[in-house]
């Protein structure tokens, strides 16, 4: 890797012996250039304003430019304002990438547990032992996270697919809550009996809020998939500093701290073969 | 058994009684009042989020949006679950289409069903107008709020459920609140209401103590300090201080008559003893007078009838001490008169080494017969210093204003009281104690003739005796 992580070091210890405690708009250099546009999508736990505060800083320290996270309700939203040029990067998940791939470019994934892919969840309230698979699910009310999830809606549409099932009519009711995290909340209050969620979200929010995942249960994980990438547009100028500072936030111990708090490890190059399943998938699907 | 309670306490008693009933009757009003207001209030508050919930539920119901209803109606409860309040959403139909309990009332099963209630405007049917109900074991309140669609047709019904402790607890802590307001206003009010109406009574037990002492003692012994107003007590006071004095008037005005009389009646029978006497003493006086002037009689005779003589003249002198007359037409009073008597008794003055104040203020002769006078000047100055303690002083004082005024002075002892009733009698004995001879009884006849008067005090360690003699007697006479 070309990542001048010694150059990124010394500006770290230099101006970051402070540690975390980075003021939200500190003195940075180059605040007159206009500002990295970041969209995140529920991919991550992107509610917790204080962590995106330091993380924005970190990134502003080291891009010597400011850095303003943009957030919407859906991702549909945010891939449209991504491919509309109102964004310079997005953090989405694997299944837009993969459809909208022409126009959309890898600029960094997130390694979790040592490898750059993560699992999609079937949960259920705690209290239902019984159910092993979605098939187990007929008639039910059933929580989605996102149409634009792949974790969230795709997979549990593949599943049901190759079941011979047509998930339009299985369940009783299925709705949207926009979000992986209110998926568990869905399923955990007993509004939805079943939901589809980032085995990655449940698994950090299981060492944040236990309360939260406690009410339900794993009842199956898919096989792996890429984990949700840091995409730009294809062709973008200029992102090369972010991709290197991103990732070489797992060596600096400010950078760590952060990830720590995503419960990543790091942030690695990636490639277009971590998504084929997603797309295979997305294929069958619409096939 | 009220009537026999002393006003002391009972006007007191009223008095807290009526304090207490009325903290109770104004603590009671207070609670239910601020139950009613707690009630109104929670049945306005409930119809407010009703309303304010049915339009924001709107676009979720048209969405067919199950977790955008599920975050409203969380949304006012404080607990993610809460068994006292459950909001629930109803598709047109009577379904549930979102809960904020949604493991009691389950996405799409009928409300009626499952959940045994009797309320039926869960049926979506029970009109397009909020409501307050009442299910049928009385634990739960409804508020049922409709929700429209723009063109007025009932897209779901939001329905409320509290559970009535929800009210019942306030009404406890209102009740609690009052008790301990009226508590203290009673602890205040109670020594207040307790001291005024003593205060109100006071009075009036005084004066019945005052009055029921009348008849058992003698009025001039009753001494009440009464409070002197003008409303019903204090005139009573007033009347009754009336009736006390009017009765010490009429008692020393009784025993002054009765004392006269007696002293006028022993007069009468003394002079009528002694004219009786006085006739044949006289007549024996003269025998034995001419019976020297013839002369012969013996030696042994001439003792006899001297004897008899001195027995005799012994006899017409205490008759005529006893008749107190005034027989002579004597001459007027001179200061020389008083200074006489003066010296008349500086012997026996000296003698018990007492201290005579002297005070005259007599310097010229006075329209007053002198023998009678000397006589009652005499007759007290001896008395005060027969009365008097050894070393003790005796006082003197002659005064001339519109009358002539005689004060006799002594420090002894006080006259005993049953004493003093037969001061002015002539020999007044005591049993037991020492009495009097006819001083006294002769100061009094002289005062009496004289159409003065005579007046006593005594008490211990002093005694006076005063008197008064008009100086009109003289023409008058």
């Amino acid at each position: 890797m070309e990542v001048p992580l010694d150059y990124i070091r010394r500006r770290l210890v230099n101006t970051l012996l402070a540690g975390l405690a980075l003021p939200v708009r500190s003195a940075v250099a180059g605040v007159d250039q206009p500002p990295l546009l970041f969209g995140t999508t529920p991919v991550f736990l992107d509610e917790q304003a204080e962590f995106l505060a330091r993380w924005r800083a970190y990134l502003e320290t080291v891009l010597r430019r400011p850095v303003r996270f943009v957030q919407r309700a859906n991702y549909r939203d945010i891939l449209n304002l991504l491919l509309g040029q109102k964004l310079d990067c997005a953090w989405l998940c694997g299944y837009p990438y993969v459809r909208m791939k022409a126009q959309l470019e890898l600029l960094a994934v997130p390694v979790y547990a040592g490898r750059p892919l993560y699992r999609a969840y079937l949960i259920v309230p705690a209290e239902d032992t019984a159910t092993r698979s979605i098939r187990d699910l007929r008639g039910q009310v059933f929580a989605y996270a996102d149409p634009d999830s792949n974790s969230g809606w795709l997979v549990p549409q593949v599943e049901l697919k190759r079941a011979g099932e047509e998930a339009g009519r299985f369940f009783k009711k299925s709705f949207y809550t926009w979000g992986h995290r209110k998926v568990i909340e869905a399923v955990g209050s007993g509004l939805a009996r079943g939901g589809a969620v980032d085995g990655y979200i449940w698994d950090s929010l299981a060492r944040l809020h236990p309360e939260l995942t406690g009410a339900t249960r794993v009842a199956w994980r898919s096989p792996e998939y890429g984990f949700p990438p840091i995409v730009i547009r294809r062709g973008a100028q200029g992102m090369e500093a972010l991709r290197h500072t991103l990732l070489g936030m797992a060596h600096t111990p400010p950078g760590q701290a952060l990830l720590a708090r995503l419960n990543l490890d790091a942030f690695t190059l990636g490639d277009d073969g971590l998504y084929a399943s997603i797309e295979a998938n997305w294929r069958y699907l619409e096939a | 058994m009220l009537d026999n309670l002393s006003y002391r306490l009972k006007i007191p008693l009223a008095m807290s009684l009526v304090i207490v009933a009325t903290t109770a009757v104004v603590a009671a009003t207070f609670t239910w009042q601020s139950y009613r207001q707690a009630h109104a209030s929670f049945l306005r508050h409930g119809e407010a989020l009703g309303k304010t919930l049915a339009r924001t539920l709107r676009p979720a119901l048209l969405h067919d949006d199950v977790w955008q209803a599920y975050e409203i109606l969380r949304t006012p409860l404080e607990r993610p679950l809460d068994e006292a309040r459950v909001l629930i959403l109803l598709d047109a139909r009577g379904h549930v289409f979102a809960a904020s309990d949604p493991r009691q009332y389950a996405v799409l099963t009928p409300f009626n069903a499952g959940v045994g209630d009797p309320v039926t405007l869960a049926n979506g049917h029970a009109g397009l107008d909020s409501n307050v109900l009442e299910s049928a074991d009385a634990r739960w309140l409804y508020f049922s709020t409709p929700i429209l669609a723009e063109d007025g047709s009932l897209l779901g019904r939001l329905l409320q459920r509290y559970d009535r402790n929800l009210v019942a607890p306030r009404f406890a802590d209102v009740s609690a609140d009052a008790l301990y307001a009226a508590l203290a206003a009673l602890l205040l009010l109670l020594p207040l209401g307790w001291l005024a109406g003593k205060r109100l009574t006071d009075p009036l037990v005084q004066l019945a103590r005052c009055l029921g002492r009348v008849g058992q003692e003698i009025p001039e012994s009753i001494q009440c300090d009464f409070h002197h107003g003008l409303d019903e007590i204090g005139r009573l006071a007033q009347s009754f201080e009336d009736m006390v004095r009017q009765l010490r008037e009429k008692q020393a005005l009784e025993r002054h008559l009765a004392q006269s009389d007696r002293l006028a009646a022993v007069g009468r029978l003394s002079a009528g003893i002694a004219h009786e006497i006085n006739n044949p003493l006289g007549g024996m006086l003269n025998a034995i007078s001419n019976y020297r002037r013839r002369g012969g009689a013996d030696p042994q005779a001439e003792k006899t009838l001297g004897l008899i003589e001195r027995g005799l003249t012994q006899i017409r002198d205490t008759v005529s001490a006893l008749l107190v007359e005034s027989r002579l037409e004597s001459r007027a009073l001179t200061p020389a008169d008083l200074e006489d008597a003066r010296t008349l008794v500086a012997g026996q003055v000296q003698s018990k080494r007492l201290t005579l104040h002297w005070h005259n203020e007599v310097e010229e002769p006075l329209p007053l017969p002198s023998a009678q006078v000397r006589q009652i000047l005499l007759n007290l100055l001896l008395n005060a210093v027969q009365a008097s303690p050894e070393g003790g002083s005796v006082t003197c004082s002659i005064s001339m204003d519109d009358a002539f005024t005689i004060t006799v002075g002594n420090a002894g002892p006080a006259i005993p009281e049953r004493r003093r009733q037969h001061l002015f009698e002539p020999y007044f004995g005591e049993e037991g104690g020492e009495g009097h001879g006819l001083g006294l009884w002769v100061t009094y006849q002289l005062v009496e003739q004289l159409r003065g008067s005579i007046s006593v005090e005594s008490v211990p360690g002093h005694t006076r005796f005063g008197v008064v003699l008009p100086l009109e007697i003289r023409h008058e006479a």
